[in-house]
């Protein structure tokens, strides 16, 4: 299972993010998966002949391997579809490690923990599972069996309290007194009714965790006489032994009681308990440690001990590890993610010195977005100010496919002309919104909030390319001079240090192509300042125009 | 973002491997079947492709230089230069190559910051997208290197790390300047490497997907 996932690492690892059937892929090309007794080329045709997604096996290895790996924390859903994946930064440790992945395996299984941010589950119980096991053995002459792991430590309403590990391990030896097994699958069988879940099923539940305690040496496997016939069991090892003596020398945390601390509480305990898996699995961070002294008196302080046993990425979603963990941000390109919002805009390095210019007439569309901004409008009583906050505070949760074409409609108020989105899909025009027009056709790069917070230099780049391509193939639908300039949309702009501004001063320079950016803000207010003022902004005045979009009158 | 190392990681002669692939006694197409079944190994070392480019551009007489962490200005994957010809190669290593659309844009930016900020000609630099596979003849790649030639009269050169050992080991001249190296949608092959294996009896079929597409 780790080398399956060092596979799909080697070969996924420069895609933005992969889905089940990219997985599909890889496993049939490295030949660790078959399907219908064909293994690689053959595997996929015999498994995607089933149209039904359900019943194809190799689609379903595929979805059964990465639900493993998202409670391990090692990929996580991205934040536009759950079904869309990207490596963690824990993942990709794990793939590079070479020998030392299993250690890092043993952190992250001690790491699952329920509920968290990752994944849906049906069940309410608070859980570390392979902790509680380990400490529910201790409890029982250091053997258990799989029954006994389902009725027990599986079956905890909260794990972290020792209290409850204590009676279920005295209910467990009530069972063992009276030396029959009926009486253990009897509890079993009293459980599945109450859980609705065949007794089958819940057995299948632990065959993860079995072959995952074996695996890392903790437990082996044995018989045992305890319910007067042979049975097999699970018995601890002497590295059992030692994992279960360390248990008792460090913190467990839930994320849920985590959570409710202070922001830099969150942060400060996460990255020491990140830093602290690594460590404990043989990796290079004692100098990293060694910096941490304040957020291990917090650690101390807040959760009692220094060694703390917590796993970021198997409890934290992608978003929210963005913000606690912002360091590790795995996202492809130049992932530059600054959370200070930007200055106001007079203080930009590169605003333009040109600003567009407006008709004497407006060209009425309908569109939606112009609707909204009327009914904004009249619901903060004509305040612009406020209703602009208002739509851009709603737009930080828009994805892509809502996000294009609100800035598409943005600049049909704006500019009159019938700017447009391409529908999701839809491959053969390369640009995210495109503004025609007869002689002055703007391609639009958009930065959807969820994409990034902030315009990074990666919008430029692709902004300059996008202009490229323009002038390259689509120069019979859409005309276009070359100094006219290409534009990046985004919810924010970064602030004046960014290399974002000295990229576009770089490209102007070299290539003599124009980027012109702007927030979202921006466009709101001067898709107002067209409606309200029966106005349109000249498409033509883009010439020469480079840095953040000054309009004229705002 | 800094990958931490594990302490199994730090020691040197785990690097051994690197050089033994590109420096052996072994025969041409014996050089390149191990360097081929070598993939897996060199993609989980975080460092291993790395290594190897800097290897194989000493053989063949060059200068790699990676960049430093952290320095913006520095944003190419690797610039390798020729100490006699007084030119640079600015390199994006795509390896695997799925996200090979971004390389081209990636250059131009490269270029534009050395250019601007650094006040190198632009002719004295020579873009370049090393791969492992070649992208299909389907992906847009093959387009816009050709819009960018067409528009800013930039050639994008692309060779694979496997065409590049072949030149190292048969120490044929690699002249990055030349055609061979400009693929195009019309023609996006390598055609000087499969001549120098036909001449060593190699079958290039082996081979599929690392001088030009599979499909």
């Amino acid at each position: 299972m780790i080398n399956i996932f060092k596979l799909l690492y080697a070969n996924l690892s420069e895609t933005q993010s992969f889905d089940l059937n990219n997985m599909a892929d890889i496993m049939v090309a490295e030949n660790v998966a078959s399907s219908s007794g064909y293994i690689g080329i053959q595997a996929l045709e015999k498994s995607y002949e089933r149209k039904d997604t359900s019943r194809n096996p190799l689609y379903n290895q595929a979805k059964m391997y990465a639900e493993v790996y998202r409670f391990l924390g090692w990929i996580v859903s991205s934040e536009d579809a759950a079904l869309r994946f990207n490596f963690t930064f824990l993942g990709i440790h794990v793939a590079t490690a070479g020998d030392s992945s299993n250690k890092l395996f043993e952190q992250c299984l001690l790491g699952i923990s329920y509920p968290n941010q990752i994944l849906d589950v049906k069940f309410r119980d608070i859980n570390k599972p392979f902790v509680s096991i380990m400490q529910t053995v201790a409890l029982l002459d250091g053997e258990i069996c799989r029954d006994e792991i389902l009725i027990g430590p599986m079956n905890l309403s909260n794990g972290y309290d020792p209290e409850e590990i204590k009676d279920v391990a005295s209910k467990i030896r009530g069972i063992r007194s009276t030396k029959k097994y009926s009486n253990l699958e009897h509890e079993l069988l009293k459980l599945s009714e109450s859980l609705e879940i065949t007794l089958n099923t819940m057995r299948n539940y632990t065959r993860f965790v079995i072959s995952a305690l074996v695996f890392c040496g903790w437990l082996e496997k044995g018989t045992s006489r305890v319910y007067g016939s042979n049975k097999d069991f699970l018995k601890v090892t002497s590295k059992g032994n030692s994992l279960i003596d360390w248990l008792d020398s460090v913190t467990s945390i839930n994320g849920d009681v985590l959570l409710e601390q202070d922001n830099v509480v969150i942060q400060m305990v996460s990255k020491l308990s990140f830093l602290q898996m690594l460590q404990r699995a043989d990796f290079l961070v004692d100098k990293e440690l060694a910096d941490m002294t304040t957020s291990i008196d917090v650690a101390e302080k807040v959760f009692g001990k220094k060694d703390v046993l917590f796993s970021p990425y198997q409890y934290f979603n992608k978003r929210t590890i963005r913000g606690i963990l912002p360091e590790y941000e795995t996202d492809m390109g130049d992932k530059v993610i600054d959370f200070s919002v930007g200055e106001s805009t007079s203080t930009y390095t590169f605003k333009s010195d040109k600003s567009i210019g407006a008709t004497n007439a407006m060209t009425t569309r309908r569109n939606s977005t112009k609707h909204k901004l009327l009914q904004e409008l009249a619901k903060w009583d004509g305040d612009t100010h406020k209703a602009i906050a208002s739509i851009s505070s709603d737009a930080i949760s828009m994805k892509q496919m809502e996000f294009y074409p609100f800035t598409a409609e943005l600049f049909q108020i704006i500019f009159g002309l019938d700017a447009r989105a391409p529908q999701a899909g839809v491959n053969n025009e390369r640009f995210d919104v495109i503004i025609p027009d007869a002689k002055y056709s703007v391609p639009v790069e958009v930065k959807s909030p969820t994409e990034e917070i902030m315009l990074s230099v990666k919008a430029v780049r692709q902004a300059l390319e996008n202009k490229v391509v323009l002038l390259s193939r689509y120069s019979q639908p859409y005309p276009t001079l070359y100094t006219i300039s290409s534009f990046a949309v985004g919810h924010n702009i970064p602030n004046e240090r960014s290399d974002v501004y000295k990229l576009i001063e770089d490209i102007h320079n070299t290539y003599g192509i124009n980027i012109a950016i702007s927030d979202i803000d921006t466009l709101l207010s001067a898709a107002y300042y067209c409606l309200l003022n029966g106005k349109n902004y000249l498409i033509s005045d883009f010439s020469d125009v480079k840095g953040v979009i000054s309009f004229a009158n705002l | 973002m800094q990958i931490y190392k594990t302490k199994q990681e730090s020691k040197p002669e785990e690097k051994d491997y690197i050089f033994e692939l590109v420096d052996n006694e072994f025969e041409l197409s014996q050089k390149m079947d191990l360097l081929v079944s070598s993939y897996q190994r060199l993609k989980l070392d975080p460092n291993g492709f790395k290594y190897l480019i800097k290897a194989l551009s000493e053989k063949l007489g060059l200068v790699a230089h990676f960049p430093r962490k952290g320095d913006v200005n520095e944003r190419y994957d690797v610039l390798i230069n020729d100490p006699s010809g007084g030119y640079g190669i600015v390199a994006e290593v795509e390896i695997p190559s799925t996200a090979i659309l971004d390389a081209p844009r990636n250059l131009l930016d490269d270029i534009a910051v050395l250019v601007n900020r650094r006040g190198i000609k632009p002719d004295s630099l020579v873009p370049l997208v090393i791969c492992w596979e070649f992208p299909n003849n389907r992906t847009d790649y093959w387009n816009v290197v050709k819009d960018i030639k067409d528009i800013l009269d930039i050639e994008i050169k692309t060779c694979s790390i496997l065409g590049l050992a072949v030149l190292a080991w048969t120490e044929a001249s690699f002249d990055i300047k030349s055609d061979a190296y400009y693929l195009s949608p019309s023609k996006n092959s390598l055609d000087n490497i499969l001549e120098i294996l036909a001449s060593h009896d190699i079958d290039e079929q082996k081979y599929k997907g690392l001088f030009y597409p599979i499909k």
